[in-house]
Formats: C-alpha cells, structure tokens, sequence
C-alpha cells in the first residue's frame, strides 16, 4: 500500500505545482498587459497634441498663405516693393514699365517672397497660440519652400517641432498647403502683355490685355492715377458679368503699375494737330 | 555831203511813209475826225438823207459807203467795219440796224458782231456783241442770244436786260476767270477778284434743265446774293449769302434764315455754305433726291457723287447733317450706310459709316461744341449720337481717319508711320460703334487707337486730354455711352474693359437732411468725390456735453459714384464703428435706414490747388479697407476710424489732407463750436490719446473739404442758428 500511496501524493503535488504555476502564469501576463495598455494610452495622448500642433500650424500655414498671396498681389509680388514705385494707400506698387521695360520679378523672385511672408506670418501665428500645459519646441525658425504652379500655389512648410507630454514625446517637422490661385497664369499674362507694351510705350494695349486676360480666364481692372496706370488681374471665375462692371472685385491676384509718358491737363496728342497750307 | 545830213534824208524817207499811211488809215479807228472820212468818203445825199430821217448825224458815221437803209422795212444795214456814233443820237424808235460785222457805238459801250439794234424805251438787241461799262450805270437795253462784255474777261451769252449798267439774265451763260456756267434768273452785280457776284431769285437755276441746282422758298421779291468762284480742280464754287428782299429798296432783312437749295439731277458744281468765317457758322439747307440736307463749308457735287474737297483751313467748319469733317483729301458723302470700300466717305444713312484715311471727324451735341480745337464752333444736331441733356456735360465723339501714326517702341526708339484705310460705323439704335482698320478714336477722355497689326485688329488705350491751347478751351469733354466693338467691347462709361473714368452730373437726393430731417436734392458730379457728415452722436456729446451733441459732426463718411452696369451708383464708404463699409447711400448712417440717421452736411473734396479730386483714386483705395482684410497684421495697418477712412481715402488720391494733429488740441477749431479751450482741455485730456484725431468735427474744417450743403448749428444763447452755406434745400 505504500507505493499507491506514494503515488497519491505525487499526483496531488502535481496538481498544486500546476495550478500554482498556472496562477503565476496568469498574474504575469496580466500584469504585462496592463503595463502594456498604459503604455498604448500615452502614446495616444502625445499623438492627439501633436495632431492638434499639426492642425495649429497648418491653420497659420493656410492663413499666412491666402494673407501673403493678398499681399504681394497687390505689391506686384513683392513683399519689400523695390525701387520705383508707385505709393497707393498702404501698398507700394512697383513700376514694371516707364517708356521701357523695368525689373519685374519673376516667379523664382515672387516664390521667395512669398516664402518670406509666411515665415514671418507663421511665426506671428505661433506666437498667438494659447497657452498649453504640454510643451511645444520649434527646434529651428520655420522655412518655407513655395511653388507657383499656373492653378495652384503649393507651400511646403519646414518646422522641426517637438511636442512633448510627461516623459512623451512626439516630432514634427513638414506641413504643406495647396492653395488654389491664378497667380502662375497671371504672371505668364503679365509678361505676355510686357512685351506688347514694348511695342507701343506711349497707350495701353488693351485689346492685347484683354484678349490674354479673356483667354486665360482672368478679368483686368484698369485704374489711372495721372500718367501711371494700375493694372490689377482677377479670377474670372469669382466673376459675373455684373461683378465684373460693378464695384464689387475685392482681391485682384496681380497687381503692377505702368507709368506712361501722358499730360494730363493738355489737349490731344501731336496726331490731332493740323498742318494748315 | 556830210554823213550825218545823208542819215537825216534817209530817215526822212523811211518815216514819211509811215505817216502818209498813218493819216489814211486814221479814220476807221474810233474815235477819228468824221469830217476827215467824209471828205475822203463821202456818202450819197440819199443816205445821208436816211440817216438823219433816222435821227443819226450823218457825220457820225464811219466807213459806212456800204451801209445801206430799206425804207420798207426800216432798217439799216451796216457795212463790216462801218460804226455809228449813237451816243448822242435819238434814233427814230423801231428803227433796226443791222450790225453786219459793223459797230455802233452807245453811251457807255459798243455794239458790234453779227446782230440787229432796235431803238425803243428800252432798245433791244437780238444777237450782237455788246461791250460796256456797267459802272457808268448808262446802259439800258433788252438783249436776246447776245453776247455781253461787261468787263474785261467776263462775258455772258443769253437773253435777259440791263437797267442802268445791272444786267439781269433771264438765261444763258456766264464765262469769267475760268469759270464757265449755264444761268438763269440772275442778277448780275459784279465781275471782281475772279468771282462772280449775282442776285438770285425763286426762278434761279445754275445748271441745265435736267442737272441743276435752284433757290427754293424764297419770296416773290427775295433775292439770295450768290457767288461764283473757281475752285482748285476747275470746277465752280456756288456760294450762297445774304437775303435780300425787296430789290427796288434793297434792304436787308435782320433775320437772315439759312438758305435751301434744291440739286436737281446730277450736276456739277461746289456748293459754299454761306459766311464760311460767320461765328457760329450758319449752315446751309439743300435738297437732294427728296431729302433735305444741311451743311457747311464746300460741298462739291461731280456726277451725282458729292464729297468735302480737301480743305486745310481750320477756320472753315465742314459738316453735313451735323457730322463734321476735316478732310486733309477730298471725304465723298452718300446718303446711305452702304460701304463704299476704298474712298474716303461719309454714308450717312439710317446708321453712320465712314471709312478711309486722311480726315477727321467729329461729333457732339447741338448747341455745344469745342470737342477739340480743330471744331471750336457751335455744333449742330445729328441723328447717330443723341444723348439726353440730363445725362451731364456736353459729349465729344472723335474720329482721326489720319493714317500717319507716329509710333515709337523701345526696341527701335525711332518714328514711323504705320496705318492705313479704317472704317467706323456708329449704330444709334444699338448704342454702339465698331471700329476696324486704323482708326483713332476719342470718345470724352478716352483715346482708342484702332490699328492692324499683321491682319490681327488690336487697339491701344489712353486718357485724352480736354485741354486747351492757343487760348482756346475744349468745351465738350464727355463720354458717351456706346459699346465700341471690334470683336471685343469697349464702354468707357459703363467701364466695360476700360479705364476707370466718369462723367456727367447727378441729382442727388439726400433723403433726411439738417435737423428737420427734410428731403434734399443737391447735383453731384460723377467724377468727384464728397464728404457726408452728420452732427451728434457718442462723441459730441461727450465733448460738448449732453445736450449739446448737435453742435458738433459726429460722423463723416466718403460719397461718391461707383459705376455700375446701369450707369453710376452714389456710394457711401464708411466706418460705422465695426467696420469699414461701402454700400449705396440709402443704406448708410445717412441714409434712412437708421431711426436717427440722417446727413447735416455736404463737402466736396479738392486738391491743394482747389481742384476737385477724381473718385476712382478715392474707390480704389475704399476698396482696399472694405472689411479690413488685413486689420491683423500690422503690415496693412490697423482698424480704421469714420476719420481715417476720410482722410486715408482722399490722401490715397494724392491730397495732402491731414488727420487732426493728435495732441496740438489748441490747434482743433472746437472753439468755434462755444467750447472753451479750457473745457476743451479737460475734454481732451480725458480721452485716451488714439481718440483725439477721430473727431469729425476737424476734418470737416480742412480746407480741402469745399461745403456744397452745410446746416451749420452754432450755439448762441442757447438757439440754434442754421445758416445755409450753399445749395437749395427742397422740402
């Protein structure tokens, strides 16, 4: 009987080696999952502020663009307006043409310049952000990078930025917009219409200006100013007919002035004189 | 023999000759010894006989051994080279002298030729050369198929008579200096520095019976003076003048209306207006082809083709039908709108078409004129181009055919002459005018360059100048509200692809004006800009004081006319304490939309010099600051007050207009409204700096702002005094 015994206890010994082990086996890998699951939670966390930096910054990206492309649309796409200009209201609209053909910036230029503005404006932007209890680090100044297409205008925004929660961290560093504009059209029109003015310096060729405007869908609004007339370009498709002969063309994509060798005050030009016998 | 006794000899002998025959040949030349003929040629008793039985001196006759009398018949032929002294004579009436290639000679000319003299009150002549002197106003007669020399180089052929030296040609024709012309029913005045000078009646006719051009409407004693010139290419000018009735006074009526002339057929001849220098030029009427017609200046007619022949003179005004033309070449004129593709014309049909190079034409408003200094004159109406009289100024429609272009480019900075042959057509009842080829166009201030480039139409564009030179000032200076097409649409006024200029007047009503809030109307000028302002408000009051917040402008904002497809809208720009706003009078802070709002004042804004500004400068500017857009960024400056629009605006213009000095206060006119300086001290001192400029009050104190309507409260003993600086107020 000693050996059925012995067997008894054996059998008894590896039921409660099992069960224990089972039940250190489960207390383990609960425990693992849980950590696990604390671990998932915040990185959650982390990621849904850096999500909201993202929108932030690609909100004061899109904002700083259509603001920037306003301005440099009436600047002649300048942010800084060289040297010679013409001061109307707030805004210094360059001279592209005085009896002959001045500097004129071309898209390479007016990328840059419009890269400029929104780095400065997204600064601005940040600094308006409201206060956060988690931390937000620009590793380096925004720089962007802006591509004028002939419908578009894309930005390529580079800001290396950290967004720190607790002992969680998250980067980010490249937001990007596309914003549709005829700016790359008005440009190529703008440069057309250059060189018929070098044909003829002394009027506005107008049925040149028309016919580049109506073919490439843009409207042009013509304003004089004494001998200098303003040349402001619009997107034909935000326009009736209506709009385009009322008062109602708010945001012109380009804006130039051309100064013309005119005299306002006297009579006809030398092709109305009269030779009498 | 001495050689100088042998020359007087032979002298002797050369000369006697020469005298012998001299004194034999003496008595055929007028005015001879008779006595001298008659003893060399005596005649027989018998004719002598006749002669005196006929009243004539036989001594008075000449060469006439072969005159011959038939008492039968009672007529005395004269012998060729036989002449009859008759100046002194009384013949015998009825008696008939037969000229035969023999002369008579009368008081104050000769007869001669072939043709017969019959004595009578008046004698009459039937055939025959009759040479005179119509000043010696002796010379009576009737004549028929004659030929008459009143002056060297003059002679008219035909039947008529002549009063006392005045010859009147029932018909025939009139030849002098070049000119040749069929006649009838004139009076002839004078032959004199190559014209001649008749009087014309209701039966008066140049030209045959089938080509012809006559005097029409006039009275039974009216008479027309009319002028016969040579023109430069060998045709006769007719020129028609002054009205005179009644010849046997001679007296010239004080109205003197513009004459009409019927052109019958197809003759040829120039038609003059009359007093081609008279200020303002009379134009002429005529008939042709059963439409009546007016014109000035020379109007030729060849083969039933008229035209304005080429006249440089810039005194001389040439127009038909009230379309005026400067023709540097000859300009055909047809009385349809057909094309006449190649020449130079006018079609003057239902629609005006013209087409060609080398002339200019112009259009404009009856009873104005000046649209350029080549047409300083009063115009007359036409039919092509008709504006409303309360559509504003008077309108100037130009048309430069010239196709010598002095073009100059950059590239190649040198002049040269570009053009060629343009054709217009104005369209009255489309309003519109196409264009095509070279032509330069001027409608009010705006200069359109018709041109070919290649075989591609373009047109360039500038502002024309309405100036003035040489003392002269252009008068007509507006736009007129025609498409111009040429494929595509110009509209200067409605600004379709254009400039942005305005022209013209409004009647603008300002509907609550002063403190009653009455109805005013007061006219505007499309292209200029105003200042609205109304008194009381926040900041008077707390400046003045509760109670006393009329006496001081508490808002102002900028008025002016937006264009629009309909014509002009009047528009107020204004900041209404949120933002800057632009929108039609009606809805603004003056408008009556408002419990309270209403207007007390009027401006109009000008330069330094006193000249007004032009609103597109200032539109263009509202434009920019309408909702501010850009208020964010310190870039595009910051909120804007009902003061800094003014100000921003009409400095945006180009006029030194300035904000109130932020913290001069003893500069700010508010003592003029009772507030001592005191008072005003302590006021001002108790607003926050940025405050102080945005009073309305010192705005409306520049002397860039001129009143139109003021109601000018001041406070006096406590009432009010409204003084009408300027303008009606109508109930």
């Amino acid at each position: 009987m000693p050996k059925k015994g012995q067997v008894t206890v054996f059998i008894i010994l590896g039921i409660v080696i099992l069960s224990v082990g089972g039940l250190l086996l489960y207390l383990v890998q609960n425990t693992q999952k849980e950590k696990l699951r604390f671990e998932q939670a915040k990185v959650t966390l982390v990621e849904s502020k850096a999500q909201a930096v993202q929108s932030l910054m690609e909100n004061c990206l899109l904002e700083a663009t259509e603001r920037a492309l306003l301005f440099i649309s009436r600047q002649g796409g300048y942010v800084t307006t060289p040297e010679p200009y013409l001061e109307f209201s707030i805004f210094k609209i360059p001279y592209y043409f005085d009896e002959k053909k001045l500097s004129v910036p071309d898209k390479g230029v007016i990328e840059r310049q419009l890269a400029q503005y929104i780095e400065e404006d997204v600064n601005l932007c940040i600094q308006q952000w409201p206060p956060s209890p988690w931390n937000i680090t620009l590793e380096e100044n925004p720089s962007a990078q802006v591509t004028i297409s002939p419908a578009t205008v894309f930005v390529l925004l580079y800001v290396p930025t950290t967004v720190t929660v607790g002992d969680s961290r998250v980067g980010l560093d490249r937001f990007q917009v596309k914003i549709p504009s005829t700016l790359g059209t008005a440009l190529e029109v703008r440069d057309s219409f250059l060189a018929e003015q070098e044909k003829y310096p002394d009027m506005v060729p107008l049925s040149e200006l028309i016919q580049l405007t109506e073919k490439n869908k843009l409207a042009v609004d013509l304003q004089n100013v004494e001998s200098t007339v303003i040349y402001q370009l619009f997107e034909l498709s935000e326009l009736s007919e209506e709009k385009l002969s009322g008062e109602t063309i708010k945001k012109p994509v380009l804006t130039f002035a051309i100064r013309y060798p005119w005299q306002e005050t006297e009579g006809l030009g030398e092709e109305w004189e009269w030779e009498e016998e | 023999m001495k050689p100088s006794l042998l020359i007087r000899i032979m002298l002797f002998i050369l000369v006697l000759p020469i005298l012998v025959l001299h004194l034999v040949a003496a008595p055929n030349q007028e005015g001879s010894s008779p006595a001298f003929s008659s003893v060399e040629q005596p005649y027989s008793d018998e004719f002598q006989d006749d002669l005196r039985n006929l009243g004539i001196d036989p001594a008075l006759a000449s060469n006439c051994q072969s005159c011959s009398y038939d008492p039968s018949t009672g007529v005395l032929a004269l012998a060729p080279g036989a002449s009859i002294d008759l100046k002194s004579a009384t013949l015998k009436e009825g008696t008939i002298i037969e000229l035969n290639g023999g002369n008579l000679q009368l008081p104050s000319g000769t007869l001669s030729g072939l043709g017969s003299y019959t004595a009578g009150e008046p004698p009459s002549l039937a055939g025959g050369i009759l040479q005179f002197d119509p000043e010696q106003k002796a010379m009576t007669i009737r004549f028929q198929d004659s030929v008459l020399i009143p002056e060297e180089g003059a002679e008219i052929h035909g039947n008529g008579h002549i009063v006392n030296g005045k010859i009147f040609l029932d018909q025939g024709d009139i030849a002098y200096e070049g000119i040749t012309e069929q006649v009838q029913a004139v009076q002839i005045e004078k032959f004199s520095d190559g014209k001649i000078h008749l009087l014309g009646g209701s039966a008066f006719r140049i030209g045959n019976n089938k080509d012809s051009v006559r005097l029409e409407g006039l009275g039974e004693k009216e008479l027309r003076e009319i002028t016969l010139s040579p023109g430069k290419r060998g045709e006769t000018v007719l020129a028609v003048g002054k009205l005179i009735e009644n010849p046997a006074i001679l007296w010239q009526r004080e109205e003197d209306p513009d004459f009409l002339v019927r052109v019958q057929g197809h003759p040829t001849i120039d038609l003059r207006s009359a007093h081609p220098e008279a200020r303002p030029p009379q134009p002429a009427r005529f008939l042709y082809e059963g439409q009546e017609h007016r014109f000035l200046g020379t109007l030729s007619f060849r083969d039933g083709t008229l035209s304005f022949p080429q006249n440089l003179d810039k005194k001389q005004p040439q127009m038909i039908d009230g379309v005026y033309v400067r023709p540097r070449t000859a300009v055909s004129v047809y009385f349809n709108d057909n094309i006449h593709a190649g020449e130079n014309y006018l079609a003057l049909g239902e629609q005006l078409r013209m087409g060609g190079d080398n002339f200019i034409v112009a259009l404009g408003e009856k009873g104005e004129g000046c649209p350029h200094l080549l047409f300083c004159y009063e115009f007359e109406e036409n039919k092509y181009v008709v504006k409303k009289k309360e559509e504003g100024s008077p309108y100037r429609l130009l048309f430069n055919f010239d196709a010598a272009r002095r073009q100059k480019t950059t590239a190649e900075p040198v002049s040269e002459v570009v053009g060629g042959y343009g054709e217009v057509l104005i369209n009255p009842a489309e309003k519109m005018i196409r264009v095509s080829g070279t032509v330069r166009t001027v409608n009010g201030v705006h200069e359109l360059e018709y041109f070919l480039d290649g075989e591609t139409q373009k047109y360039n564009y500038r502002p024309a100048g309405c100036g003035a030179s040489a003392g002269v000032r252009e008068r007509s200076c507006t736009a007129i509200d025609y498409d111009f097409t040429d494929g595509g649409i110009v509209n200067v006024v409605k600004r379709t692809n254009l400039i942005s200029l305005r022209q013209g007047e409004d009647q603008v009503t300002l509907p609550r004006f002063g403190d009653q809030r009455r109805e005013g109307k007061v006219t505007l000028n499309r292209e200029q800009v105003y200042v609205l302002g109304y008194k009381g408000g926040e900041l008077p009051e707390t400046l003045l004081g509760k109670g006393k917040e009329q006496y001081g402008f508490g808002h102002v904002g900028l008025l002016y006319c937006t264009p629009t497809s309909g014509g002009c809208e009047w528009t107020v720009t204004e900041a209404d304490g949120r933002t800057v706003r632009t929108g039609p009078l009606e809805d603004s802070l003056f408008g009556p939309r408002y419990v309270d709002s209403h207007a007390d004042g009027l401006w109009k804004v000008v330069d330094d010099d006193g000249k007004p500004i032009l609103a597109d400068k200032v539109m263009r500017y509202a434009d920019t600051i309408i909702g501010a857009p850009y208020g964010k960024l310190s870039l595009t400056g910051s909120t804007f007050s009902c003061v800094e629009v003014v100000c921003e605006a009409v400095k945006a213009a180009g006029v030194k207009i300035e904000k109130p000095p932020s913290v001069s206060f003893g500069n700010l006119p508010f003592k003029d409204l009772g507030v001592s300086a005191t008072v005003y001290t302590v006021l001002a001192e108790s607003f926050a700096a940025p405050l102080i400029p945005h009073v309305p009050d010192t705005v409306v104190q520049s002397p860039n702002l001129q009143p139109v309507q003021v109601e000018q409260p001041t406070l006096n003993e406590g009432l009010v005094q409204r003084e009408l600086i300027q303008g009606e107020v109508v109930q």
